[in-house]
């Protein structure tokens, strides 16, 4: 698909084809960020499918993906550019030995020696490229509002070369787990999006398209196991979607046909990664009322 | 507010195009003013967003229409259910009310949407006759276009702004998208206005307020009311915003287990930023020669990547003093609470309560009970629980008997609404606490309007940075962003 030629309905049947499932709305959204050109701002629980956006719109429009994992501490240097020292030193070298050709020190600081981080390489490729600035809630404030130029008009200035314009306007992802608020700068760039955990209906169908093995029956146990569990807002991390689909795997590796208290007992610490958060559950919802709660018609 | 844009539209002759489009921006504006009113940031660029986001999507898709202003003007978790509520309120509710047969004349006909219907955009039957209508109005808006560029422009809208307006037009009319698309959304608005015209007109009237100036004043008023009540009923925030933004003395015994977990929730996401920030590794500090020589051996000794010794983070260390007279019993339940999640992350928080003394509760945090039986202990052999508030005598003996835990890496945090007897004398204690600290944040749950009147405030904010806090949202930002940052 061309990004010119993106539809709303094109779009929510290229993402089914790629194995996202999800409501119309959210597809609605993205489709808007392509069209008005805008960086789509993704927020939601950890688990909930926002880095799969930007990976499966690589894959429907074809494009590269530029990954920028984000991290306190994260600057300018790992995340856009940096001057390659080794080489340029050695360029200096040569030049002594009287080995390499004339140059004068401007030389030293053209594209040659540049090395390209995500972001610069985001925009200066030729070709369309996604760029997927992933977890941006971990870096510090000062990195939000270097984005801010990167993000508004797609250009960078560097100091050496000047003002980078950007070839093409790449397709940006931006998601965050919401560990602290982003600047209400950064948000005003960007359009926003916010995915919730699915419904038992719509996670019965991920199931089925990522685990197929599981069947029907056994998926909608499941996904009706995993909502019960999310209800509980006792518990410090609620299973994400990988972790159902690891869950009705596991059942079906056990040869468990359905999901009752003892295939529950043995396997709920895959869906539940901590101690303390298996016996919340044991104890506040129980492993009989789980087992009931997902075969319930 | 977009520039240029009228103050008033005559709402009760949309005869032309150049009106019908101003009243489609108008409602647009008015809506977006509705979230404002509500908390919700929106900025001149993102209305420009809303805008431009309408004229890609179906606007005879409510859903679409939903989602597109959803996504370019509310950018907040927490915004979301005001969003909800006002869009169902400025897009759904008044239509219902429109069925009436008074308001169904020319410039409506061929509608009949059914209450039940309405908000769920227009019926299957009517859409054509709908289209027909858009297609009409677009029509007019393409001819005034073509005929004269200047349409809805008005002096002093840049040559960018005109250009916009123009290509957003232009898109709304059809070319690029389905035929007839603005005219629906522009008819919402409009009804939804002229209904609050109507109930605003008829109050305006029975209140005698005869001039059209007055009228027109008072108009702003009463629709500014009117789209408060709106959306400040209930069901505007969930369950766990409205505990989160309401004043903690009225948080009813009921929401008590709700308010734990949030509380866990909250502190948990502090405490979950604070335990990653182990280095500040972008301020520099020293040269760190070691490192750079090590480093720079490949380059022939040059000094070309220079290593700066990192500065390891210091957690914050807390020592809180919480008021629990009887004014502030309830609050100091909160914040106990609030500082106690911390305390995984957070080493060695020393707690103390006060009223008419001090007293230190440290302990009875240490025992590895539950909260809620630790808070019980706490309360039951306290003295200090519902008395008298005397601050004095309170800081007093903490410097007389606890001095030792002041040092310049510790916040001392005091929770308390300041109304303390002996002010002047609690002052000095102030000034003596803040130079051997960190800093000292005060927590004050009088609303800050109301600090103006009370003098011995400002004595106080002169050696201590003050906040109003009386809500949880409150505390959680200001523990967030003033203690857990730095």
């Amino acid at each position: 698909m061309k990004l010119e030629d993106v539809t709303v309905d094109g779009l929510y049947r290229s993402f089914e084809e790629e194995g996202y499932i999800c409501e119309k709305n959210l597809v609605v959204t993205v489709f808007l960020a392509l069209k008005l050109g805008k960086p789509l701002l993704v927020e939601g629980a950890p688990g909930v499918g926002k880095t799969e956006i930007g990976k499966v719109l690589s894959r429907v429009f074809k494009a590269e993906l530029i990954r920028l994992q984000c991290y306190e501490g994260l600057d300018e240097n790992k995340a856009l550019y940096e001057w390659n020292y080794q080489k340029q030193l050695l360029k200096i070298q040569l030049q002594k030995e009287g080995i390499g050709s004339e140059m004068a020190e401007r030389d030293l600081f053209s594209a040659e020696y540049l090395l390209e981080r995500p972001l610069l390489k985001a925009i200066r490729t030729e070709e369309p490229v996604v760029l997927l600035i992933d977890e941006v809630d971990k870096v510090e404030e000062e990195f939000e509002a270097f984005l801010f130029e990167l993000l508004s008009d797609f250009q960078v200035s560097i100091p050496e070369l000047g003002t980078l314009t950007a070839r093409q306007i790449p397709v940006v992802v931006l998601t965050s787990n919401r560990e602290r608020d982003i600047s209400d700068g950064l948000k005003r760039r960007c359009v926003y999006l916010f995915i919730d955990y699915p419904s038992v209906e719509k996670e019965v169908r991920i199931l089925e398209v990522k685990a197929p093995e599981a069947g029907e029956k056994l998926s909608r146990e499941v996904a009706r196991a995993v909502n019960l569990i999310r209800a509980n807002d006792g518990i410090g991390k609620k299973p994400a979607i990988s972790e159902s689909i690891d869950w009705a795997r596991a059942l079906v590796a056990l040869g468990a046909a359905s999901l009752n208290q003892e295939s529950v007992r043995q396997t709920l610490n895959i869906v539940l990664k901590n101690k303390e958060d298996i016996d919340t559950v044991i104890r506040e919802v129980g492993v009989k009322v789980l087992a009931a709660g997902a075969q319930k018609t | 507010m977009i520039n240029g844009f009228p103050d008033q539209v005559d709402l009760y002759s949309p005869n032309t195009a150049e009106e019908s489009l101003h009243k489609l921006l108008y409602g647009l504006v008015k809506f977006i003013n509705i979230l404002r009113r509500q908390g919700t940031r929106v900025s001149v660029s993102e209305t420009r967003d809303a805008l431009d986001a309408l004229s890609q999507v179906d606007i005879l898709d409510r859903e679409q229409v939903k989602v597109a202003l959803s996504a370019t003007l509310v950018k907040n978790y927490h915004d979301r259910n005001t969003f909800n509520k006002a869009f169902d309120d400025f897009f759904s509710t008044s239509e219902i009310k429109m069925q009436g047969p008074e308001l169904t004349g020319e410039g409506y006909a061929g509608e009949g949407t059914r209450p039940e219907q309405a908000g769920d955009g227009p019926a299957p039957a009517n859409k054509d006759a709908e289209r027909d209508w858009g297609k009409e109005f677009l029509d007019h808006a393409r001819q005034a276009v073509e005929q004269n560029e200047k349409l809805s422009i008005k002096p002093g809208w840049t040559k960018r702004q005109k250009k916009q307006f123009i290509e957003t037009i232009s898109r709304m009319r059809g070319d690029s998208g389905s035929p007839g698309t603005s005219a629906p959304l522009a008819r919402k608005a409009e009804k939804s206005l002229d209904l609050w015209h109507e109930e605003v007109k008829k109050q305006v009237e029975q209140s005698g307020v005869a001039s059209p100036q007055n009228f027109n004043s008072s108009i702003k008023e009463k629709l500014s009311d009117t789209y408060a009540s709106l959306v400040s009923g209930p069901g505007a925030r969930s369950d766990d915003e409205s505990i989160l933004f309401a004043d903690m003395k009225k948080i009813s015994d009921k929401d008590l287990p709700r308010v734990i977990l949030l509380i866990k929730k909250l502190s948990r996401r502090l405490a979950t930023r604070i335990s990653r920030r182990y280095y500040r590794k972008r301020r520099r500090g020293r040269l760190d020669i070691r490192r750079t020589i090590r480093k720079n051996i490949s380059f022939g000794g040059a000094l070309i990547d220079l290593k700066y010794q990192s500065k390891k983070e210091q957690k914050p260390r807390l020592v809180l003093i919480c008021d629990v007279s009887g004014s502030m019993a309830r609050y100091a339940v909160f914040v106990i609470q609030f500082i106690y999640g911390l305390s995984s992350v957070v080493k060695g928080i020393e707690s103390f309560i006060f009223s008419e003394d001090l007293e230190r509760v440290t302990s009875h945090f240490k025992k590895g009970d539950s909260f809620v039986k630790t808070m019980s202990s706490l309360v039951e052999k306290s003295n200090q629980w519902g008395l008298g508030t005397n601050l004095h005598a309170s800081l007093d003996t903490f410097l007389e008997k606890h001095h030792r835990l002041l040092s310049p890496s510790v916040f001392v945090i005091i929770v308390s609404d300041a109304q303390t007897i002996q002010a002047y004398q609690t002052t000095s204690d102030l000034k003596e606490i803040r130079s051997r600290v960190k800093d000292i944040i005060w927590l004050n749950t009088m609303p800050r309007a109301d600090w103006q009147w009370a003098l011995e405030i400002n004595e106080f904010q002169k050696y201590c940075r003050m906040f109003e806090c009386s809500t949880l949202d409150q505390l959680s930002n200001v523990l967030g962003n003033q203690v857990l940052t730095v």
